[in-house]
């Protein structure tokens, strides 16, 4: 065999074993959507899964719309109020440990390393009754602020990694025309930085909006619930209705794919500071990772 | 129980129309027996101050309707007196009422599983109603009242009763040539022999949640075991003709995940099971698909293991309960509103709608004149035993002892061991008496 | 304000290491700088202080509480001593939770790593659909997790099931099998589900990994007569064995507190032979109110995952220094 023969043969294998696993990593997409198109009795009276539907409806659709528009909704707001508040605290922090001298700087990222080993089921735990009596359970602000402790350790140390690349003499360049540590803060670096912002920004909208969790046991449903929540509870008290509760899994996932497709080059752009700067981008893609499956 | 308010999507509409023509009905008929509540009990309030009370349940569908047309009928007839209403989704329920409860903080007004009700009595924030003006005991099941009594006090009265029984397919027993079983030998041969390569003999509730308790409790109390004792031969003898069922195929192993509504009447009603055990709240579904009683479906008691024992059934339903804090008149407001549903006519047609038996036998005998669908439950619900007789406040870990058990014996560990660890728990548990 | 309020002791220390030189106007500024400085932390400080910091030791304080829903309004309970621990432990389903969360976390990280590195290596290589199989990839990474978990249910269902119909088409089994209906192969789905999930992270990371191991190496290697496995063996893996040992320890992170699949795909059951450390720690405190006995096991699993937390850091060592470059 010649070498360019074996060189495409090779190709051609690859390729296969890659579309093979495509189909495994895949195939669940393909089955929710195909599910949320078909009646009840197709996927409930038929004796055997079909995977191609022999007609589609759109009456599962009708149904998550009428009844569930609220909660997609609930998840919006979650997820950006996690976004927000995440960037609120994260930034100006991050640009601190970046930039300015502290004697406990080590003491204070090594805290944030150990934050994203907690378990949020202990948080959520002390969390509940700690709520109970500040009035938080029920609430945005309380969902939001639980929700965020997944993003904020790891949002300040991925930004922190950026800042740390920025280049010195600009900054130094500001100080010197006189701006105060803010006027750096938001004239210099925040713009600078802008790429890093919007992948933390996207993960923690990512990460309000796939919650369950703290909104399992800080909300108790009278008020709003979260896509997440109310599909657990839909699929707990209709379990048959698979056609519907798929396509409300559908609008679950529908918002934060767009997003990812929109914004795939800032996520790329985050990998490739994380690359530079060796394995603090690790682990923030981590927790991207455990936290949006 | 729980599942009453369950209405599938495909029973909703149907609920719609018909919620339509009883809520005129409702309020024709109410209208009368409220003007004798309120002529009776009148003196109590305070006549011309505005009261607003909050009431608070999970109700949905057919029983939804029936509460928002009682509350407007209510308030119709109590000028004076608002009603706030909040309906919460089940799984949320009791949380949500213990965290009120623990904050000094309830509703005036509460609507409460039976099998809950000591538990939240046990906060402290529920109020007796046996100081209440009229307050009786006369003209009640049995059972009725003691799932309101609680260390001598009595707690609520039932919004209404229920019981589980055993549904069948008629076409799918006569195929089989099988009539309906009364004992359990002839509920496993009757299953065995109605199982086709297309459909199952039974189903049934295993999931892991208080259904699956209360649907074993009806087998092994008929065999006179009780939840102080699982590991006794009675006991044991009642959990194996479950497991037996699932192990010669008669029902599918899927039980562990079907709960009994909308997934038992989803089976029933696709005729992917000859019999069911399951009950009165999903005749709304039955009747949404056309099916009728003695037509396409029957109803027996829940078989027992030798003929001529007596069925004991657990109590189901849901209780009115008034919550502490609130101020007198509101007290004295949220007893009005359940007084006005013990009302003979009252308590006939929201029962109705919410899929109940009326809690007092002179309503019920008026009942089944309409609805011998009934006839089963009612039987059942006259000797039909609180489930939280003996543990009171604890029966929830005690329920969750025993569905371990019937998950772990369906799964293949032998009944005895998995009642053995059962045994081991309860006996750890103290009996808050009821 | 800022103005006239009292140095505090670290800056003014500071200020007068500065010696003579230092005069009044300068350390004041100097010390204002400072106070900016710290206020750029604050809003993390405290957060950190709420989320995080209040949340353990409270969590700690409660697993010596004796909880009831009556206590839910009070800050403090009534002091149980160890009792929590020791009735907790001693129930059988505490213990086989604990056991199955450690088999659960190796099995899934092996699984996790033989197929993600698999993967990685086969992007490794030059073929047409590369680019976009790779952006392809990172799809199950879209999905909450809860909802991964109620997906997986319902492909892995016994009735018109999407698995039990593959497997049946393919002749590798006669009958449907009830994947979540008997414990065995409730876990085998949980476990399955858990690994598809992180595939697409340990893939994604060490392709990059192997992206960064500098070609002239390899090469070197195959002058000097390496086969493919001892190119692997002896180059690429020492190359990238500082990411591997970054994906590992956290993946151990993440898999020991799973919580939000299991409950989607099995609620912990049947017979709870799918109940994990963190859904059980939840069972205890939100559907038996014992909330002193869910800090106790809560404690237990924080205890575990910061097993972890010295080679975490000691894996982030550049990043604790560097506060200047």
């Amino acid at each position: 065999m010649r070498p360019a023969t074996r060189r495409r043969l090779a190709a051609a294998i690859a390729s296969l074993a890659a579309l093979a696993a495509l189909v495994v990593l895949l195939f669940p997409l393909y089955a929710v959507i195909v599910a949320s198109f078909e009646t009840n009795s197709q996927l409930f009276g038929a004796s055997h899964y079909s995977f191609f539907p022999s007609q589609f409806t759109l009456s599962n659709y009708r149904v998550v719309l009428s009844q569930q528009g609220s909660h997609v909704i609930s998840s919006l707001i979650i997820a950006l109020g996690t976004a927000v508040l995440t960037l609120a605290i994260a930034l100006p922090a991050a640009h601190a440990l970046a930039r300015y001298r502290f004697r406990v700087t080590a003491l204070l990222v090594a805290s944030l390393l150990i934050a994203q080993i907690l378990p949020s089921i202990v948080i959520a735990n002390s969390l509940f009754l700690v709520y109970h009596r500040l009035h938080l359970l029920n609430s945005y602000p309380g969902l939001i602020i639980a929700d965020a402790s997944y993003a904020v350790p790891f949002s300040i140390l991925v930004l922190r990694a950026f800042m740390l690349g920025l280049p010195r003499d600009v900054l130094a360049a500001a100080r010197v025309d006189g701006a105060t540590e803010w006027r750096a803060f938001t004239r210099v670096v925040l713009p600078m930085s802008r790429s890093a912002v919007i992948t933390v920004a996207l993960f923690a909208f990512l990460n309000g909006w796939g919650d369950f969790i703290f909104a399992l046991t800080l909300l108790n449903g009278n008020t709003f619930e979260p896509v997440t929540l109310s599909i657990y509870t839909y699929v707990g008290e209709f379990s048959q209705n698979w056609g519907e509760a798929m396509a409300l899994a559908v609008f679950a996932v529908l918002p934060a794919a767009m997003l990812l497709i929109a914004a795939q080059r800032y996520i790329a752009a985050g990998l490739t500071v994380g690359s530079v700067k060796g394995l603090s981008i690790v682990i923030g893609d981590t927790s991207c990772a455990s936290s949006i499956g | 129980m729980r599942k009453q308010h369950r209405i599938g999507r495909q029973a909703r509409t149907a609920v719609a129309v018909a919620g339509a023509t009883l809520l005129a009905v409702t309020a024709a008929a109410c209208s009368s027996s409220s003007s004798s509540s309120a002529g009776g009990s009148n003196s109590n309030s305070n006549s011309n101050s505005k009261v607003t009370i909050t009431e608070f349940d999970y109700y949905t569908g057919g029983a939804n309707d029936a509460i928002n047309a009682y509350n407007a009928q209510f308030m119709r007839a109590h000028p004076n007196i608002t009603v706030k209403r909040t309906a919460v989704p089940y799984a949320n329920l009791i949380t949500k009422i213990l965290q009120d409860a623990s904050a000094g903080d309830m509703p005036n007004l509460l609507i409460i599983d039976n099998p809950n009700v000591p538990e939240v009595a046990a906060t402290g924030q529920l109020v007796p109603l046996d100081t209440m003006p009229g307050f009786t005991t006369s003209g009640y099941t049995t059972g009725a009242i003691s799932e309101c009594t609680y260390q001598g006090k009595q707690y609520c009265y039932p919004i209404g009763t229920n019981a589980v029984g055993l549904f069948y397919n008629k076409a799918m027993l006569a195929a089989a040539h099988v009539s309906p079983p009364t004992t359990w030998a002839q509920l496993q041969a009757d299953a065995k022999a109605a199982t086709t390569s297309s459909h199952y003999g039974i189903a049934f509730d295993a999931t892991n949640d208080e259904q699956s308790t209360w649907q074993l409790e009806p087998f092994f109390w008929s065999n006179g075991a009780s939840l102080t004792n699982v590991s006794t031969p009675q006991f044991q003898q009642a959990l194996q003709v479950w497991v037996n069922m699932v192990k010669d195929g008669s029902a599918s192993k899927s039980v562990l995940t079907w709960g009994q509504d909308p997934d038992l009447t989803q089976q029933f009603l696709h005729s992917k099971a000859a019999m069911i055990i399951d009950g009165p709240w999903i005749f709304p579904e039955l009747n949404a698909a056309g099916w009728k009683y003695n037509q396409q479906y029957g109803i027996v008691p829940i078989p027992v293991n030798k003929s001529g024992q007596k069925v004991i059934a657990p109590l189901g339903g849901e209780t009115a309960d008034i919550g502490a804090g609130g101020s007198s008149a509101q007290q004295h407001a949220a007893w009005e509103w359940i007084q006005g549903l013990q009302q003979p006519a009252t308590m006939e047609h929201v029962t109705s709608m919410m899929y109940y038996l009326p809690s007092k036998p002179a309503v019920v005998q008026q009942y089944l004149q309409g609805g011998p669908e009934y006839n089963v439950f009612a039987q059942e619900t006259e000797n039909a035993r609180p489930r939280t007789t003996e543990y009171g406040a604890n029966y929830p870990k005690v329920s969750q002892a025993i569905w371990t058990a019937i998950q772990s014996a369906i799964t293949g560990t032998s009944v005895s061991s998995a009642l053995q660890t059962a045994q081991g728990t309860i006996s750890g548990i103290s009996k808050v008496s009821g | 304000m800022t103005r006239i309020s009292a140095p505090t002791r670290g800056t003014g220390a500071a200020a007068r290491r500065k010696g003579p030189a230092a005069t009044p106007a300068r350390s004041r500024r100097y010390r204002l700088r400072r106070l900016a400085h710290w206020a750029f932390l604050l809003p993390a400080g405290a957060y950190v202080l709420f989320a995080f910091a209040i949340p353990v030791v409270y969590n700690l304080v409660l697993s010596f509480e004796q909880t009831s829903p009556a206590t839910i309004s009070h800050l403090t309970a009534p002091f149980a001593g160890w009792s929590n621990y020791t009735t907790t432990l001693k129930d059988p389903t505490a213990d086989s939770a604990i056991v199955r969360t450690f088999s659960f976390t190796v099995l899934s990280l092996l699984f996790q790593f033989l197929i993600g590195f698999g993967l990685a290596l086969l992007f490794n290589l030059r073929f047409p659909l590369r680019r976009f199989a790779r952006s392809l990839i990172l799809v199950p990474w879209l999905l909450p997790l809860l909802v991964t978990g109620v997906i997986f249910k319902f492909l892995f269902q016994l009735e018109a099931g999407a698995v039990n119909q593959v497997l049946v088409d393919l002749h590798l089994i006669h009958q449907p099998v009830g994947f979540v209906l008997s414990p065995g192969w409730a876990y085998v789905t949980v476990l399955i589900t858990n690994i598809w999930i992180g595939v697409p992270f340990f893939t994604v990371l060490l392709y990059s990994a192997l992206q960064d191991v500098p070609p002239e190496l390899t090469e070197a290697a195959r002058i000097d007569g390496a086969g493919p496995w001892q190119r692997l063996t002896r180059v690429t893996l020492p190359v990238i064995r500082p990411v591997i040992e970054v994906v590992f320890v956290l993946g151990f992170v993440f898999t020991v507190k799973v919580f939000d699949v299991v409950i989607g795909l099995t609620n912990g059951g049947p017979a709870n032979s799918t109940q994990l450390i963190a859904t059980w720690a939840y069972n205890l405190s939100f559907q038996n109110f014992n909330y002193g006995a869910g800090a106790a096991l809560s404690t237990v699993l924080l205890l575990i995952a910061l097993v972890a937390a010295p080679l975490y850091i000691w894996l982030n060592r550049e990043s604790l220094r560097g506060d200047a470059l």
